[in-house]
């Protein structure tokens, strides 16, 4: 079965042209942050003898302030990305499926409380919340920062998910699970789950787009400690320690992150185009 | 029939109300019936859209959905268990092992998103009533039975097959856990007549082969002589006649299941000759005083509009809630 799905879902992809540009930036981006650190070395040690030198053959992207090369430090810092905003990603959809699912079926005081909780972390303001908690925490690992950047996401997340279920759970065929005598968890994980699963998946990449804008955003302002090599920082350092924006000559430096942060943030995008045609059954045969 | 107590009796439904709640104003769905079916009889009942012909059948599984709401009676299943104060866990096992039934609209009862034959495997899973392996031969065998191809329809979504495929898989998918009664609502309906035709010689076929009590639904009179053998009218959500399949068919003792017959049109009949029951369903919200059927009846007196007849044991094995049943011929 699983060789087959995944031909399907291939051939799927193939069809969408939207959706396979998407998957095109994204596997390119996925396979630079995998194997690009095994085939170039990151060396820190400062080259003054380059400093903020031009693009080139050498250096396609150019050099940084202190003469490292860019496209090396770009390679590097996209594994930390991407496993910071994946991460981020499942659990904010993780945590708000759950909690809308149960919320929507089981109801009655369930639903109250789940519904409360969601409401209250709704009026925290986002991006003010994920900035204290990161600069209390102070942390470099990513699974933290995955769960810092969810700390408020999983709620929109899990009210949508549950007005969802709350149409779904009268359906007839829903019914009829009842009269089988299946038990409430599984007619929530294995009926009414599957039907969602579209929705779920363009969350789930919404939910990454979200949170590489904030993780971005946290290195950017400096409230995380320093990766070295992260996109955002790259950016920091660029805005706020060496100055480059005011520099003409070293614009490059500036806009390497910038352009790889829009194209991984646009191949998401597109590849969301493919979710609905991926998930849906008439397409399989 | 007789009326006492007996323990060949599969179902024992006594005064039984199901009430729908709305805003201010609630619907009595089932209106105090009274009913006994035998172990291993295949019962019908007839009534037309709203009468509470599936309000009852929901109340067999304790199934009744929001806002309605099993208001009094019992219904006692197999002579000592009541299906009515069975819990969660007891309950979940009861409905698909000892009773399973068959929805209107069989074609929505399916998930869209997931395999036919993944659906099935989830009900057996959920009863652990078989290993995997001996699930899947079950699920084939019973699917040759209604005669369908069985790997390609557990390979299908539901989408791929067409409504008397759907009809036929919903059967089989009720009789995965053997259960001892299954429960067919309207199950040719949004059918042609040849799909109909071969629903129905499955259903005979079923009862020989697996001899369970089946239970049968619809406000087709026609569908109920090729496999009913006592059948029950229903109009208003009461019980208005109970009796073999011969006897209402030859003899109907009341008014409504007469007006009925006269207006059932057969293949090789005088369509001009039809005689539709004047006037229209009732108005659940309003019913008329004394006997629901009072102002579409020709038969009606003063008592009709004053007294509900209680459904009555008459002669010949039968029940009927009429005070002029001795008239009607």
């Amino acid at each position: 079965m699983g060789y087959r799905e995944a031909k399907e879902t291939l051939s799927i992809l193939v069809e969408n042209k939207r959706a396979l540009l998407g998957s095109l930036i994204l596997l390119a981006i996925v396979l630079m942050a995998l194997i690009g650190p095994l085939a170039i070395p990151l060396n820190l040690d400062p080259r003054f003898d380059r400093v903020y030198a031009p693009p080139s053959w050498e250096h396609p992207l150019g050099c940084d302030y202190i003469g490292l090369d860019i496209l090396t430090e770009i390679i590097w810092g996209a594994r930390d990305v991407l496993t910071i905003v994946v991460l981020a990603g499942t659990i904010t959809v993780v945590i708000g499926a759950i909690v809308g699912l149960v919320a929507g079926y089981f109801g009655g005081i369930t639903d109250l409380l789940l519904s409360s909780l969601i409401d209250i972390v709704l009026t925290i303001p986002g991006l003010p919340l994920v900035i204290v908690l990161a600069g209390l925490t102070q942390t470099r690992d990513p699974l933290s920062i995955g769960l810092i950047l969810s700390a408020n996401s999983w709620a929109y997340m899990g009210r949508s998910i549950r007005s969802q279920v709350l149409s779904m759970k009268e359906r007839d065929f829903i019914e009829a699970s009842r009269a089988m005598g299946i038990s409430k968890l599984n007619i929530v994980f294995r009926d009414i789950l599957p039907i969602l699963m579209p929705y779920v998946g363009i969350n789930f990449l919404f939910a990454i787009v979200q949170a590489l804008y904030a993780s971005v955003a946290l290195f950017f302002i400096g409230v995380l400690p320093f990766s070295t090599v992260h996109w955002g920082t790259m950016l920091n350092i660029a805005m706020q320690v060496s100055g480059a924006i005011f520099v003409p000559y070293a614009r490059h430096y500036v806009i390497a992150p910038i352009i790889f942060i829009v194209l991984l943030q646009v191949g998401l995008i597109l590849f969301s185009y493919g979710i609905e045609d991926i998930f849906n059954p008439r397409l399989k045969t | 029939m007789s009326q006492q107590e007996s323990p060949t009796k599969i179902y024992h439904i006594a005064d039984l109300t199901v009430e729908y709640y709305m805003r201010r104003l609630s619907i009595r769905a089932v209106n105090s019936v009274n009913l006994r079916i035998e172990k291993g009889e295949a019962f019908g009942i007839v009534g037309e859209s709203g009468s509470g012909k599936t309000t009852l059948a929901l109340s067999l599984l304790n199934l009744v959905p929001k806002p309605g709401r099993i208001t009094s009676g019992s219904i006692i299943y197999d002579g000592n268990k009541d299906v009515l104060k069975l819990n969660g866990n007891e309950l979940r096992r009861f409905r698909w092992e000892e009773v399973a039934m068959v929805f209107q609209g069989a074609l929505n009862s399916f998930n869209p998103v997931v395999r036919i034959g993944d659906q099935m495997l989830e009900t057996i899973d959920e009863h652990k009533s078989l290993d995997r392996q001996e699930g899947l031969k079950k699920i084939s065998t019973l699917l040759e039975m209604v005669r369908l191809d069985p790997e390609r329809t557990m390979r299908s979504f539901p989408h791929e097959l067409s409504g008397g495929m759907k009809q036929r898989t919903m059967i089989a998918m009720s009789l995965l856990l053997d259960p001892k009664v299954l429960i067919l609502d309207e199950p040719t309906t949004a059918l042609d007549v040849i799909s109909q035709k071969h629903i129905l010689n499955i259903l005979a076929d079923l009862r020989k082969q697996i001899g369970a009590t089946i239970i049968l639904l619809s406000h087709d009179l026609a569908i109920f002589t090729e496999v009913v053998e006592r059948i029950a009218v229903m109009y208003a959500g009461k019980l208005v006649e109970v009796a073999s399949m011969d006897d209402l068919f030859l003899r109907p003792k009341h008014p409504y299941t007469l007006g009925l017959m006269q207006a059932t049109p057969s293949v090789l009949g005088d369509v001009s000759k039809l005689k539709p029951i004047p006037g229209s369903p009732p108005d659940m919200f309003s019913l008329p005083k004394g006997c629901p059927f009072n102002p579409r009846c020709p038969f009606t007196i003063d008592t009709c509009r004053k007294v509900n007849p209680p459904l009555e044991e008459i002669p010949g094995n039968r029940l009927v809630a009429c005070h002029r049943w001795r008239d009607v011929t």
